[in-house]
């Protein structure tokens, strides 16, 4: 298929706006005829006359933009037909609505029962509610309409939130949120592509015409995990081809839920030995806190700073940049020699910026800066910093202490400064370090060897 | 519209007059057509249009971004934060340096047979020999470190880091031939025209260290070989800023940099300000975009002047540094001084350092070639490894090396005990690469047993852009930019991230 122009896509987009045109025209129509009929002095023939054309002539402007915009695909094709041609019926009619109207073809006495009348205004009016509903259903979402209507009871329950990891159920939490968001769209009450529903677990466990699409304890038997595990070009590969295919986080929820919980619905964490890796995805998914040993990979959810904050930051002389955009997790760097050693204030002015948005910081290097251990008190505030770079400044084994205080901290630099191998055992208190690059202080390779005698405390990284 | 307009225009009355003396074409091309395109141009960029009000603006509206990086970057948290290309131009021997293949010695001299082959295409230059005798490597190979790599004799001091490096022996490209394969390694497509990989870092996510460029080639000097052309570092259609600057050895690391005889230089400021709003009255007159290209460059220029001195400034390194490097390391524009200077460069934030060494196009005379470019390189290779990790740079650093392509585990041309020549070899070669977010002491991908073929975990050259990419948080199906009414992106319709190799 040939692709559609930008072009086209971007006058369809019209649609919408100038698709309210012909519904308040041939509203105003509708309303004048109605007056013509009760109140029998008046006469608006002309004005509805106009009226009419008006509005079939904007109501086929606004159909050919809603043609364009049907070309980009995105809409679900059956309902986009009843819209289009509901339309279509709609400008057909008051075509014929205004040239009866218009007498430009004077009829026989015995067919003047035909004639625009209250009738054909109130068919045009229906029409247009008709059609006006289904590009409503199209732009919005069928269930976008009756939602929130009071005789509504399939309102999305809202599942409690929770206090910890241990109390998430996994079925309703971490599984039936992927498949309401990637499979519900096919296999649900309305529409069961392959004879598969999946919105209950009853449904679900049935499987579809290909008979159980799961096997509890074995997702690489489970028709579901196998599906969605595909290449993508595969014939076979769910979700089908235009649709957004599952992450890998939603994947390995999937497995989680096959392999090791075995298809239960009711379970929770708690009961269940839960791999780090899932146990992340969880606490990400739900906001919930994990302390566990990859959380110093984990990215915090901070607030989001306005552009006047980072401008000041980087006046005073920081580079920053954002870690992933518009999340306000920061990378700053203060290239060295930027502080002024003789200006005894300048760099506690800085690192005054950097306690004010002390959540904020992620991965920060102050190298060559003349920080001292009085300064490494003050940062020890920034608790979701994981990567500290402080070479070459005058730092000792005192300002280590303070460090203890960075719970997610998993590397930091001190290479030419002046700690020693006391700190080595501080280092070994921090749960979440893996690494200390420490070339050029008094530690030594021996002093290294004979501390890292336990495989999990953190590598220290000498030089030459 | 045009600031500026009435200090820097003339006041010469003719002059004026005739500015004013519009003809009816343009008349009407400034009062309708014009005022059409301002109203069209305002919707299709609202950013330009308004940006001035923005500027001025609030700013307690929530934007999406602080640092307002309009094309959306990173996409995800990224682990590298520079990188170095260590680039072999010529396209490295993979059976006498990386891949072992112990089977081959009782195959010597053997007719490579043509289930291997499966009727390659082979080049002209060994096309029509009638056979393709078999030449295992006469190195000697033994495994080294925790991860127990194969490395060959030729490398001593590589074998000393292996631990901290990635391999991958899987590689694949589809060119045959230099230029072509060199295009396609560093720009994504065969032909020229692309950006290069560095261009297309500086485009998407900008400078770290605004006194220096971006992205900085290094070539080994007097070193013979295929050409190299300025258009691999070049920006193809993205804004010429990206483009790679080269230092090249010597007293001038940028050509005209320096001030030129009897010039101190005190007004160049003002100069530069006064063409500034001479370029900025052309820029809204115009609106092409390489003016501002232009001014970015000029601004830069007048930085490097003093920023480039001081980093191309080897004084500082003590002679431990240099030792590690080798001896050439005190030669400017060897491989190994390029290599420390890319140390120098990478620490003060340059995103994108690329080395360029030719020599290894070994047709004849492979085993005394390549030996002699591992002379060259190794020590300076397993250097820079080294001083990065001492450093702590490693953790964020990517270093990559490799050529273009392999060579053939057939002799081209006469085959004796103790010398072959290899030919190009597209189908399977051995890169590796360290740093921040690849797996240490890992390899990755496995060929059959004459180095022909992949058996295991292809690594197609879209799939190593994807994942160097990814590593530098961009989804590499997300970063294009439109030229000539198609979207481009450096990985063009394909590749896909390696994600074995992650850590």
């Amino acid at each position: 298929m040939q692709e559609t122009s930008d072009f086209v896509l971007f006058l369809g987009r019209f649609h919408p706006l100038v698709v309210h045109l012909p519904i308040g025209i041939l509203m105003f129509a509708f309303f004048l005829e109605l007056i013509n009929r009760f109140q029998k002095q008046s006469n608006f023939d002309a004005v509805i006359k106009i009226a009419l054309l008006l509005g079939a002539i904007s109501a086929f402007f606004a159909s050919v933009l809603g043609y364009m915009l049907s070309q980009s695909g995105d809409y679900e094709e059956g309902m986009l037909d009843s819209h289009f041609w509901l339309g279509v019926a709609t400008i057909v009619v008051t075509f014929l609505a205004w040239i009866l109207k218009a007498n430009f073809f004077p009829l026989p006495e015995s067919f003047k029962v035909i004639r625009s009348n209250i009738a054909v205004l109130t068919l045009i009016v229906v029409l247009i509610s008709v059609t006006g509903h289904y590009g409503g259903n199209l732009t919005h979402g069928s269930d976008y309409l009756t939602k929130y209507a009071p005789f509504n009871d399939n309102k999305k329950i809202e599942l409690p939130a929770l206090a910890s990891l241990d109390e998430v159920v996994v079925y309703p939490y971490l599984v039936e949120p992927v498949l309401e968001a990637k499979c519900y769209s096919c296999h649900n009450e309305s529409k069961q592509k392959g004879n598969l529903a999946m919105y209950t677990p009853e449904l679900l466990m049935e499987g579809g015409k290909h008979g159980p699409i799961l096997v509890a304890g074995d997702a690489a038997e489970s028709e579901m995990y196998k599906r969605v595990t595909l290449p993508e070009s595969d014939e076979e590969f769910m979700p089908p081809e235009g649709k957004t295919p599952l992450t890998d986080e939603e994947i390995s929820i999937l497995k989680f839920w096959i392999d090791s919980v075995n298809v239960d619905f009711t379970k929770t964490l708690a009961q269940l030995n839960v791999p780090e890796e899932i146990q992340l995805i969880a606490a990400n998914k739900l906001n919930l806190t994990y302390s566990g040993k990859l959380a110093s990979d984990a990215m915090p959810k901070v607030n989001v700073l306005d552009a006047k904050t980072i401008d000041v930051l980087i006046s005073e002389g920081f580079q920053v940049r954002e870690l992933v955009l518009g999340s306000s997790l920061l990378d700053i760097t203060l290239p060295d020699n930027t502080v002024d050693l003789k200006d005894e204030s300048g760099l506690n002015k800085k690192i005054a910026l950097l306690v004010a948005i002390k959540d904020n910081v992620i991965r920060l290097d102050m190298g060559g800066n003349g920080v001292t251990d009085e300064h490494l008190k003050s940062i020890t505030v920034l608790s979701n910093l994981q990567q500290l770079k402080l070479p070459d400044n005058p730092i000792t084994d005192k300002g280590i202490t303070y460090l203890k205080q960075l719970s997610v901290l998993n590397s930091v630099n001190l290479y030419k400064t002046n700690i020693s191998k006391v700190c080595l055992s501080q280092f070994s208190e921090m749960t979440n370090l893996r690494k200390v690059y420490a070339w050029q202080t008094s530690i030594t390779s021996e002093d290294v060897v004979s501390f890292n005698t336990n495989e999990e405390g953190p590598k220290i990284i000498l030089g030459l | 519209m045009c600031d500026g307009h009435d200090t820097l225009r003339s006041n010469n009355k003719d002059l004026q007059q005739v500015e004013k003396q519009w003809d009816r074409r343009n008349f009407l091309t400034k009062t309708s057509l014009g005022l059409g395109a301002l109203a069209l141009g305002s919707l299709m960029n609202p950013q330009k249009t308004f940006a001035s009000l923005a500027a001025g603006g609030s700013d307690n509206d929530a934007v999406n971004s602080i640092l307002k990086n309009q094309l959306g970057l990173p996409h995800h948290v990224p682990k590298a934060k520079r990188i170095v290309y260590l680039f072999q131009s010529g396209g490295p021997s993979q059976l006498d340096m990386f891949d072992y293949k112990p089977k081959l010695k009782d195959m010597y001299g053997k007719d490579l047979p043509a289930s291997v082959r499966k009727g390659q295409r082979l080049t002209g230059m060994s096309a029509d020999q009638t056979t393709f005798p078999i030449a295992p490597t006469i190195m000697d190979f033994q495994q080294y470190g925790e991860s127990r790599a194969w490395v060959s004799e030729l490398m001593p001091h590589l074998a000393e880091v292996v631990d901290d490096l990635c391999f991958v022996k899987s590689m694949q490209t589809d060119a045959i031939n230099h230029d072509p394969a060199i295009t396609f390694m560093q720009t994504g497509n065969q032909l020229p025209g692309r950006p290069s990989i560095g261009s297309w870092l500086s485009y998407g996510l900008g400078s770290d260290n605004e006194n220096l460029p971006t992205f900085i080639t290094l070539v080994t000097k007097n070193m013979p070989g295929q050409p190299l052309y300025s258009r691999l570092w070049g920006n193809g259609f993205l804004p010429t800023e990206h483009q790679g600057v080269q230092f090249r050895s010597g007293k001038d690391p940028v050509l005209f940099l320096s001030d030129p005889e009897n010039y101190d230089g005190h007004d160049r400021r003002k100069m530069l300000d006064y063409l500034g709003k001479l370029n900025n009255l052309q820029h809204d007159a115009y609106g092409d975009p390489e003016i501002q290209a232009r001014m970015a460059q000029y601004e830069m220029a007048f930085r490097m002047q003093t920023s480039v001195p001081e980093v191309t400034d080897m004084s500082d390194e003590p002679d431990y540094i240099f030792d590690l490097y080798g001896k050439d390391s005190r030669e400017p524009g060897t491989y190994a001084a390029n290599c420390l200077m890319a140390r120098k460069l990478l620490e003060k934030d340059v995103k994108f350092v690329q080395l360029y060494h030719q020599g290894w196009d070994q047709h004849i005379g492979c085993p005394e070639g390549v030996r002699a470019q591992c002379k060259r390189t190794d020590q300076a290779n397993a250097a820079l490894i080294k001083d990065l990790k001492q450093r702590g740079m490693l953790e964020d650093t990517l270093v990559i090396w490799g050529g273009e392509f392999g060579r053939t585990v057939y002799s081209q041309g006469q085959l004796t005990k103790t010398d072959y020549g290899r030919d190009h070899h597209p189908k399977a070669f051995t890169m590796w690469m360290a740093g921040a977010g690849v797996k240490p002491g890992f390899t990755y991908g496995k060929t059959d047993d004459f180095s022909y073929n992949v058996v295991e975990n292809p690594v197609h050259i879209h799939d190593f852009h994807a994942t160097l990419m990814h590593l530098f948080g961009i989804d590499h199906e997300q970063l294009t930019f439109k030229h000539q009414g198609r979207r481009f992106r450096l990985t063009d319709v394909h590749g896909k991230v390696v994600k074995d190799i992650l850590t």
